[in-house]
């Protein structure tokens, strides 16, 4: 890259470090994200490489997540749950001995089913990948002038139109299925230990904590419904009193 | 192909620049405000705000407009900026419009069902406005979730509602082309989160985004040239990150509920859905209704939303198909003159 190309990223890098609002720092740096990634699309199309299946890389895809947020924190700040390769040569249950002395064989179970879950998905991104590779480069053959543009526009059609499909079926489908109920069930596996510690330990239950919660909450509804009911006769009063006027 | 045609770098890393240059000026130091119409505070209750927006000097109509929101995300897309607001269109043909904000849920109200929404939230805010306004019936305008709300109300409480209008507002949860309820409707586990029994809003942020991962995360990202055009393109593009970006968590009982009773069983359309012991039928209701939907809808088809010719009587029933997307509907410059054109003959 020339001197001339490094301007602006040094204009970046010197933002990151100033006062300039983080929304607009994030928004910079999907752009700088953005315009890498395509500028290496482009180049690697025009170097006709074999192999472009990597641009479609769904976890790789900037804001895609697969519900990461929804894993317990213990597991998120373990791996990269984006990035699902990783599970496929070691175990999950083997890499958390601490955790098993305190987890049921259920729990391991729950742990097993997330990691074939993970597997099945990276399988089916891969195959997104080749999907979508192969409709580019049928896009491709079939266009007369390739600009920069259009490249771009059959990246986006080939990457849109391989997910419509394969998102649609019913192995994408169930192995989501499958992956968000054994999370839920993990989950559910981790509030069976924090009710038993804090009987353990003499806390109030999640079940009692729940039911005062949903006590304050009828409370705070009955009050609004009373105060809605008076403010109504209340204000036919002062509407009879000025027709009695 | 031609080689200089397709390498950008020098283009693209001046537009860059640019931005840079543009989102670092000091009088850019604040983010662009939204909801920037008059509005004055008249009701809350818990996290609820229900507004009244001023009146423009024009000559008024006598019913008012009551908006109501989707819980997914925040209302002040109904008035994102001057040019793009339906708020702000409406006040200009004489309307009196009243909005619902639901605020952000905490984990207090993780038990709020959408009996509390409906027939609590909603129904004391349409008494609200009854009162404030002095009428015996209002108009209600409902968008996407907000109008699926607005349904069951009008099907619930028929006295307080002169004409609904429904924007975006899926009906059949069911239909070939709804890829959200095909990811859902299999799920039977809860989503909501350990900590505040809410579904968290950035899981249901990253499930729209899930229905076009490239589109909605990479491409918006690529070409910086139009931003920088004009410079309401870059005021525009800030305040849509921002509201893309905000979104507040679900109350876990309402999301579990809506997620239940439409997406999975689908009992709006099929007619078994019951709020608050109360059967909701469609059919009961008496006052005309102007259904809005929008033809490039990838979050709700056009196909789930004309289902509701099925249930409302022919004679009361309009519809009308709008150019765009699930937002682009109402927020698009060249959509707004048309759906506001229809709205106030059929309103009038």
């Amino acid at each position: 890259m020339t001197t001339k190309n490094d301007h602006p990223f040094t204009q970046f890098d010197d933002l990151l470090n100033s006062t300039v609002p983080d929304e607009y720092k994030d928004l910079l740096k999907n752009f700088k994200r953005q315009g890498n990634f395509y500028q290496q699309f482009i180049q690697c199309n025009n170097e006709q490489e074999d192999d472009l299946s990597t641009f479609w890389n769904l976890p790789n895809t900037l804001g895609f997540e697969s519900f990461a947020n929804q894993w317990p924190e213990w597991l998120q700040s373990s791996f990269n749950l984006n990035s699902s390769s990783q599970f496929s040569t070691e175990s999950l249950a083997e890499q958390f001995p601490h955790l098993l002395l305190q987890l049921t064989t259920q729990a391991q179970e729950h742990i097993e089913s997330i990691q074939a879950s993970l597997t099945k998905l990276n399988d089916l991104y891969n195959e997104l990948n080749q999907s979508a590779m192969q409709r580019f480069k049928d896009l491709n053959d079939s266009a007369s002038n390739l600009s920069t543009e259009q490249l771009c526009a059959h990246w986006l059609e080939a990457g849109e139109s391989a997910y419509r499909q394969i998102s649609q079926t019913n192995e994408y489908i169930e192995t989501h299925k499958t992956l968000i109920e054994s999370l839920s069930a993990l989950k559910n596996t981790q509030h069976t230990f924090s009710e038993q510690a804090s009987e353990l330990f003499g806390l109030p239950s999640r079940q009692s904590i729940q039911e005062l919660k949903k006590n304050a909450h009828k409370l705070r509804m009955e009050f609004a419904e009373y105060k809605e009911q008076t403010d109504s006769k209340l204000n036919a009063l002062a509407e009879t009193i000025r027709k009695l006027k | 192909m031609s080689e200089k045609k397709n390498h950008p770098d020098d283009a693209w890393q001046d537009d860059f620049a640019q931005l840079i240059e543009q989102l670092s000026h000091p009088s850019r130091q604040n983010h662009p405000a939204v909801g920037l119409t008059p509005k004055e505070l008249i009701y809350t209750e818990n996290k609820l705000q229900l507004f009244r927006y001023k009146a423009l000097d024009i000559k008024q109509k006598r019913t008012p407009i009551l908006i109501t929101y989707a819980l997914v995300n925040r209302p002040y897309i109904t008035d994102l900026e001057p040019d793009r607001s339906l708020v702000l269109r409406l006040l200009e043909k004489g309307y009196p419009v009243y909005l619902i904000d639901w605020g952000y849920p905490d984990n207090s109200d993780c038990f709020t069902s959408l009996n509390d929404y409906i027939n609590g939230y909603l129904y004391r805010c349409v008494q609200h406005v009854k009162r404030d306004a002095k009428r015996k019936k209002i108009d209600l305008l409902g968008v996407c979730q907000g109008g699926v709300f607005s349904l069951c109300y009008t099907a619930l409480h028929r006295a307080d509602i002169r004409k609904l209008v429904t924007l975006v507002t899926p009906v059949d949860f069911h239909t070939k082309d709804n890829t959200l309820s095909l990811w859902t409707n299999k799920i039977h586990s809860t989503l909501t989160d350990n900590k505040t029994g809410n579904v968290p809003g950035s899981l249901i942020s990253q499930l729209f985004k899930a229905l076009k991962p490239y589109e909605i995360n990479r491409e918006k990202f690529r070409e910086i040239k139009p931003l920088l055009a004009k410079e309401e393109g870059l005021e525009t593009f800030l305040r849509m990150e921002k509201w893309l970006n905000d979104s507040p968590d679900l109350a876990g009982l309402a999301a579990e509920e809506f997620m239940t009773n439409f997406y999975q069983h689908n009992r709006l359309h099929k007619q078994t859905l019951s709020i608050g012991g109360a059967a909701v039928e469609l059919a009961k209701i008496k006052c005309p209704v102007l259904n809005l939907y929008s033809t490039k809808d990838h979050i709700v088809p056009a196909s789930a939303t004309q289902a509701l010719s099925q249930h409302i009587k022919p004679t009361l029933y309009q519809e009308h198909a709008l150019q765009g997307g699930h937002i682009g509907a109402f927020i698009s410059l060249k959509t707004q003159h048309h759906l506001i054109n229809v709205l106030s003959q059929w309103l009038a």
